[in-house]
C-alpha cells in the first residue's frame, strides 16, 4: 500500500515544502521590499508586493497542476 | 484549565454521539430517509443524515465548555457549527447547487468576525514572527470556512472516510494548541475528536450504519475552520487538510468549474464486477485523490478509505512538525 501511495505522498510533501517557502518568500522578503525613497512611489511599491505576492502562488498552483497531470498521465493511460 | 471538565467534555459530547446517532438510524429509517450505498452489492439502504445527532453533540460539549470559560471563541466556533449545519441540513432535504454551498458557508464565517473573536496576526513557521494583517485577515476568515467546509465534505466519498479523517486531522491542532498553552481552545478541540471518534468506530466505518450527510461533513469542516482561526493554528490547520485540499484542487482544475460531484457526467472511477473500485481511463474524468490511488490498480472500498487514512496520517505528521516549526 506504502509503495502505492508514495507519489502522493510526494505531492504532499512537495505541497507542504511549497508552504513553507512560500510563507517565508512572502513575509520574509517580499512584504520586506523597500526600493528606496524616489524609485518607485510608496503606492507603487505596494502594488509590486501585491503583484509578486499573487504571482508567488500562481507558481505554487503551477507546480502542483503540472505534477499532478505528470502523474495523471505517467499512471493511467486514456481509452477516449 | 481542569482536566476534570476536559474529560466531562469528552465523555459527554461521546455518550451523546452514541446515543443520539442511534437513535437517529431508528427515526431516518421510518421517515424513509435512507440512500443507496452504491460501492456495496445490492446497493443497501443507508439512513442519512447524521449531522443533527453530531452537531447536537459537539455544540453540548462546547455549551459546557462555554460556561466555565465564557470565552468568546468557544461561543463563535459553535455559532460557525451550527451556521454550516443547518446549510448542510438544507442541502439534504433540498439539493443545493454546487456553487450555493460555498457561498452560503460564508455565513458560518461572520460569528467569528462579529465577535471578534480572531487574532489578526497569524504565526508562520520558519518565519516565526506573527504577521500583522489587520485589513486582508477578515477577508481571509470569510473565505476560510467555506474552504474547510466544501473540502471535508468533498472527500465524503467512502465508508467511514470523512470521520476517520477528521480525527486524525484534530491532532495536530490539539498539538498547536497544547505547545501554544491555549488550554481552552484544546479542550474545545476536544468534541470534535470524540464526536468523530465515536461516529467512525460504532456508526461509520464500513459497512456505514448511517452516513454523515452534508449538514455533519459541512459542520465538521466548518468547525474544524473555526478552531484553527480561533486558536492561532492557521497553518497548521491547512497542513493537516492537504489531502482534502488536494483532493478540491484536482477536482476543480481538471473540472475547471464548481460543481456537485454527482452532477459531473464522467466518473473519475468504476465499479468492477467484484466490487473493486478502478480509476476511469477516460479523458472527460475528473481528478480525484480516489482515482490517483487507483492509477496503479483496482483496490476494495476499505483499502482505497485505509490509503486516505494513511495519507491524513502522514500530512497530521507534518502539520505537527510545522507546529513545531512555529512554536
Amino acid at each position: 500500500m506504502l509503495r502505492r501511495l508514495l507519489p502522493l505522498i510526494g505531492i504532499i510533501f512537495m505541497a507542504w515544502l511549497l508552504v513553507l517557502t512560500g510563507t517565508v518568500l512572502i513575509f520574509g522578503y517580499i512584504a520586506k521590499l523597500n526600493p528606496g525613497e524616489g524609485v518607485i512611489s510608496p503606492l507603487g511599491v505596494a502594488v509590486l508586493k501585491v503583484v509578486l505576492g499573487a504571482l508567488l502562488a500562481v507558481v505554487w498552483i503551477l507546480i502542483l497542476y503540472f505534477l499532478t497531470l505528470w502523474y495523471v498521465r505517467r499512471s493511467i493511460k486514456p481509452t477516449s | 484549565m481542569s482536566p476534570w471538565l476536559a474529560t466531562l467534555i469528552v465523555l459527554v459530547s461521546g455518550l451523546l454521539t452514541y446515543l443520539l446517532t442511534s437513535i437517529l438510524i431508528e427515526v431516518l429509517r421510518r421517515r424513509g430517509w435512507l440512500v443507496e450505498d452504491a460501492h456495496k452489492p445490492n446497493k443497501p439502504l443507508i439512513p442519512r443524515p447524521a449531522g443533527p445527532a453530531l452537531i447536537i453533540s459537539i455544540l453540548v460539549g462546547e455549551a459546557k465548555l462555554y460556561c466555565f470559560t465564557f470565552d468568546v471563541r468557544v461561543a463563535a466556533l459553535s455559532l460557525a457549527l451550527l451556521i454550516a449545519g443547518l446549510i448542510g441540513f438544507v442541502d439534504d432535504a433540498k439539493r443545493l447547487k454546487g456553487y450555493y454551498k460555498p457561498l452560503l458557508i460564508v455565513f458560518a464565517s461572520l460569528p467569528i468576525l462579529l465577535l471578534h473573536a480572531y487574532v489578526p496576526q497569524p504565526i508562520f513557521p520558519l518565519y516565526g514572527k506573527s504577521v500583522r494583517l489587520f485589513i486582508v485577515y477578515p477577508l481571509l476568515v470569510l473565505a476560510a470556512l467555506p474552504v474547510t467546509a466544501n473540502t471535508i465534505n468533498a472527500i465524503d466519498v467512502f465508508n467511514g472516510v470523512v470521520s476517520s479523517f477528521v480525527f486524525i486531522a484534530t491532532i495536530p491542532l490539539l498539538v498547536a494548541f497544547a505547545l501554544q498553552g491555549d488550554w481552552c481552545m484544546f479542550t474545545a478541540a476536544l468534541p470534535l475528536s470524540a464526536s468523530t471518534a465515536v461516529f467512525y468506530l460504532f456508526f461509520h466505518r464500513c459497512p456505514s450504519k448511517i452516513f454523515p450527510g452534508d449538514s455533519g461533513t459541512l459542520a465538521l469542516g466548518a468547525l474544524y475552520g473555526a478552531l484553527a482561526i480561533c486558536g492561532r493554528a492557521e497553518v497548521v490547520g491547512v497542513i493537516a487538510l492537504l489531502p482534502a485540499i488536494l483532493n478540491s484542487f484536482f477536482f476543480l482544475s481538471s473540472v475547471k468549474r464548481i460543481v456537485e460531484h454527482r452532477e459531473v457526467k464522467e466518473r473519475p472511477i468504476k465499479i468492477l464486477e467484484d466490487f473493486r473500485l478502478a480509476a476511469s481511463t477516460s479523458r472527460e474524468a475528473p481528478i480525484t485523490l480516489t482515482r490517483l490511488i487507483l492509477a496503479k490498480g483496482p483496490l476494495s472500498e476499505v483499502e482505497v478509505a485505509r490509503a486516505i487514512a494513511i495519507l491524513a496520517g502522514i500530512s497530521a505528521v507534518l502539520a505537527i512538525i510545522t507546529a513545531f516549526l512555529t512554536w
